[in-house]
């Protein structure tokens, strides 16, 4: 079979329309909207953040920078989870999160990029899984988990419960303006997976009764970290 | 191309569903349920119109240029180590999407929901090949282990209750539990999970596609998509060149006003992007991706009446609203893309031939378009179908006599009065207290109204000699002595007759 060359496939687009030849540049309508929360002072976007994660089932705790750990594991046995699994951050160590699992006696183990099928396997396996997202959206409670080497799209994914820890500072108005910050971390080279996570997986397919917790999470929690 | 999962006529379609009263409580309650949470969002929100302005501008912006964005939007992707295919029409999409699993050496796929691959009649092509694809959405999955059709967009298996779907995963699965939907959906949970962990292809739509970057977005509450396109080492995204937004901004003003129309609710619980496939240095995401972008008779609808069709997103809002679509349900169009939107896109799609009777499943009443995010004018569009088919020689010659027929009588003064008093005279006889009922069925032409209501008799005083009756009246009474105006009060002229 031999399929259709790019060039082929306009060329009914391009009579269509009209065109002799198609342009070679186009500018762009402007497609930002003005979120009703932009501008607003960082307080109120935390806490539009949390009101509106509350609202779709997301448990929400704050954490000062410096004592993340008992926070976690807090959470982990409100959760009633007894292994972790988590993305590589640098924040890991230097809040001695692993330390403090030990203590609490909860196994955990880091994604490692280089052992992908063990990985997936502890994912598979745990009871929770803990990311660091690069920024939280006020306007609808969510996060926005890049996947990289440090943090594999399993984590988010496959355990029960899902947790996310995310800077105060991070937290945008809008999703717009998560999209900047991934542009500014990343320009037009995006990572292969960014998921917007807002609350647990559901569904309303059964005579529209609501269940949380079908593919995805069937809990998710947020740690703000008061990092100002 | 497979749109009508059900070739029977309208009018046998709408009879089956009539039957079945659980089918359209159930359309009933999505429409309540769904246009409510909607429209709170919508009453919430003071930017709501400026939004789906802007949102349609940019649709259409893109419309305009169409072949300069789906060139965008390929090279994007290719630069990122995509295979992008060109599928001019449906089978060619099926067969490069065979082709691909083909190479991969797998009997089976997972899938995630997507009415591009439902258009192109995907599912049936691969089990055609010994390829078996599992759906995976809750719904799909429901009417897929059911053998079912589809009765609504959004949520495709209302039509079925929850003591027959759990007896289908008895019967197909071994399930054990009750028919609470919470455990048949954790059952599911368990059913499948195996399923996308043992996968190797995974196949999605696209909500979305951004042009400068080459990314695919996906649209789910359940994260099974995010399974579909996370876990299989290979990754196919079949989507329409009508997906096509310009830049990552867009989607913030496109997936809001989705999600709003589509379940009334601001953000679903997971909104994924998929740009190119898994980085060298990352542990998991498919190794390879696909993108099969479709025509199959979009580029047609540029540059005419219908080219406004194109800015639709699958929100489903306009059957929310549709007063016929509560009577009828999906399953009455018989299409896979029921309701107003579908009015439009079926015959566009697959041509008056198939599709001619359903622009007049329609009241032309504009609910449609007052919601549509999108700002289609849906029922304009359904009129002017109606409006191609006559240009086109619908009407037969009978139709046509007749309506020639009726213009010279109901067009003249003289034959106007005399045919309507006939029709008074002739209809108090057959239905002598004022209504034409049920047993006048079998009189043809007529008998299409009153087998299933009845029909107000012509009455033999007109508005025309009411008024003037009444004007003569009036008149009489000016003349009266003004000493005699406490007794003249107008009394108001009953006409016995007069409805």
């Amino acid at each position: 079979m031999v399929e259709p060359t790019l060039k082929d496939f306009l060329k009914p687009i391009s009579a269509a329309l009209d065109h002799d030849q198609i342009a070679r540049h186009i500018k762009a309508p402007d497609t930002h909207f003005v979120s009703e929360l932009e501008g607003a002072p960082q307080d109120d976007l935390v806490k539009h953040f949390e009101n509106e994660a509350s609202a779709v089932g997301t448990a929400v705790a704050h954490a000062k920078a410096g004592s993340i750990g008992p926070v976690l594991t807090s959470m982990l046995s409100h959760f009633k989870c007894t292994s972790v699994v988590f993305a590589n951050d640098k924040r890991i160590d230097k809040e001695r999160i692993p330390t403090i699992l030990q203590v609490a006696k909860i196994p955990y183990t880091r994604w490692n990029a280089k052992n992908p099928e063990d990985s997936r396997h502890v994912c598979a396996k745990a009871d929770a899984g803990v990311t660091f997202p690069l920024a939280g959206i006020a306007e609808t409670g969510t996060v926005v988990q890049q996947s990289d080497a440090d943090c594999g799209r399993s984590i988010s994914l496959l355990p029960p419960t899902y947790i996310a820890i995310v800077n105060a500072s991070d937290i945008v108005a809008s999703l717009q303006d998560a999209f900047d910050a991934v542009s500014k971390k990343y320009g037009k080279d995006l990572p292969s997976n960014i998921t917007c996570i807002t609350g647990p997986s559901t569904t309303s397919d059964i005579e529209l009764v609501r269940v949380v917790g079908v593919h995805g999470p069937v809990h998710t929690a947020v740690i703000i970290v008061d990092d100002r | 191309m497979p749109l009508f999962y059900n070739t029977n006529p309208l009018a046998q379609r709408i009879q089956d569903v009539e039957k079945d009263t659980f089918e359209q409580q159930a359309i009933h309650k999505a429409q309540d349920t769904i246009g409510a949470k909607r429209n709170k969002l919508v009453a919430d929100d003071p930017n709501w119109e400026k939004k789906c302005e802007k949102a349609a501008s940019i649709r259409d912006h893109v419309l305009d240029n169409l072949d300069f964005y789906v060139k965008q939007f390929a090279e994007a992707a290719i630069d990122r180590g995509t295979h992008v295919h060109f599928a001019p029409a449906g089978e060619d999409a099926v067969n490069e999407i065979i082709d691909i699993i083909k190479k991969t050496g797998e009997k089976s796929v997972v899938k995630s929901k997507s009415m591009m691959t439902e258009e192109i009649g995907l599912n049936h092509a691969l089990e055609a090949q010994g390829i078996h694809p599992i759906e995976t959405d809750c719904a799909e999955n429901i009417l897929q282990t059911a053998e079912q059709n589809p009765s609504h967009i959004v949520v495709p298996a209302l039509h079925l209750d929850r003591t027959h779907i759990a007896e289908v995963y008895r019967k197909k699965y071994g399930y054990t539990g009750t028919d609470d939907p919470h455990e048949i959906t954790h059952f599911l949970r368990k059913l499948l999970r195996p399923k996308f962990l043992g996968a190797h292809v995974g196949i999605t739509g696209c909500n979305f596609g951004v042009a400068q970057t080459g990314t695919c977005t996906l649209v789910t509450n359940e994260g099974n998509a995010r399974m579909v396109s996370g876990l299989p080492e290979t990754l196919i995204i079949v989507m329409g060149i009508d997906r096509i937004v310009p830049d990552l901004p867009s989607l913030d003003l496109m997936n809001g006003l989705l999600v709003r129309s589509a379940v009334g609710a601001k953000m679903t619980s997971s909104f994924t992007l998929n740009t190119g496939h898994r980085a060298s240095d990352e542990g998991d995401g498919p190794r390879q991706t696909h993108i099969v972008l479709i025509d199959n008779g979009r580029s047609r609808l540029l540059n005419g009446p219908y080219q406004k069709m194109l800015r639709c997103i699958r929100c489903g809002a306009c059957m929310n609203i549709c007063p016929v679509y509560r009577q009828i349900t999906g399953h009455g169009y018989g299409s896979i893309y029921p309701g107003p939107m579908g009015i439009v896109l079926t015959p566009q799609l697959d041509g008056y031939k198939k599709a001619g009777e359903l622009p007049y499943a329609c009241s032309l009443c504009g609910g449609c378009a007052s919601v549509c995010p999108m700002k289609i004018p849906i029922n304009s569009l359904i009129l002017h179908e109606r409006q191609d088919m006559v240009a086109k020689g619908r009407p037969t010659f009978i139709e046509k006599f007749c309506y020639k027929t009726a213009g010279h009588v109901l067009g003249n003064v003289k034959t106007y009065n005399w045919a309507t008093k006939r029709a008074a005279t002739v209809m108090k006889k057959m239905g002598p207290d004022g209504r034409l009922k049920e047993n006048t069925a079998n009189i043809p032409i007529l008998g299409g109204w009153t087998a299933t209501r009845d029909l107000r008799n012509v009455q033999a005083s007109k508005f025309r000699d009411q008024f003037a009756a009444h004007d003569a009246h009036r008149k009489a009474q000016m003349t009266m002595d003004i000493s005699d105006e406490a007794n003249a009060k107008t009394k108001v002229d009953t006409n016995k007759d007069g409805e």
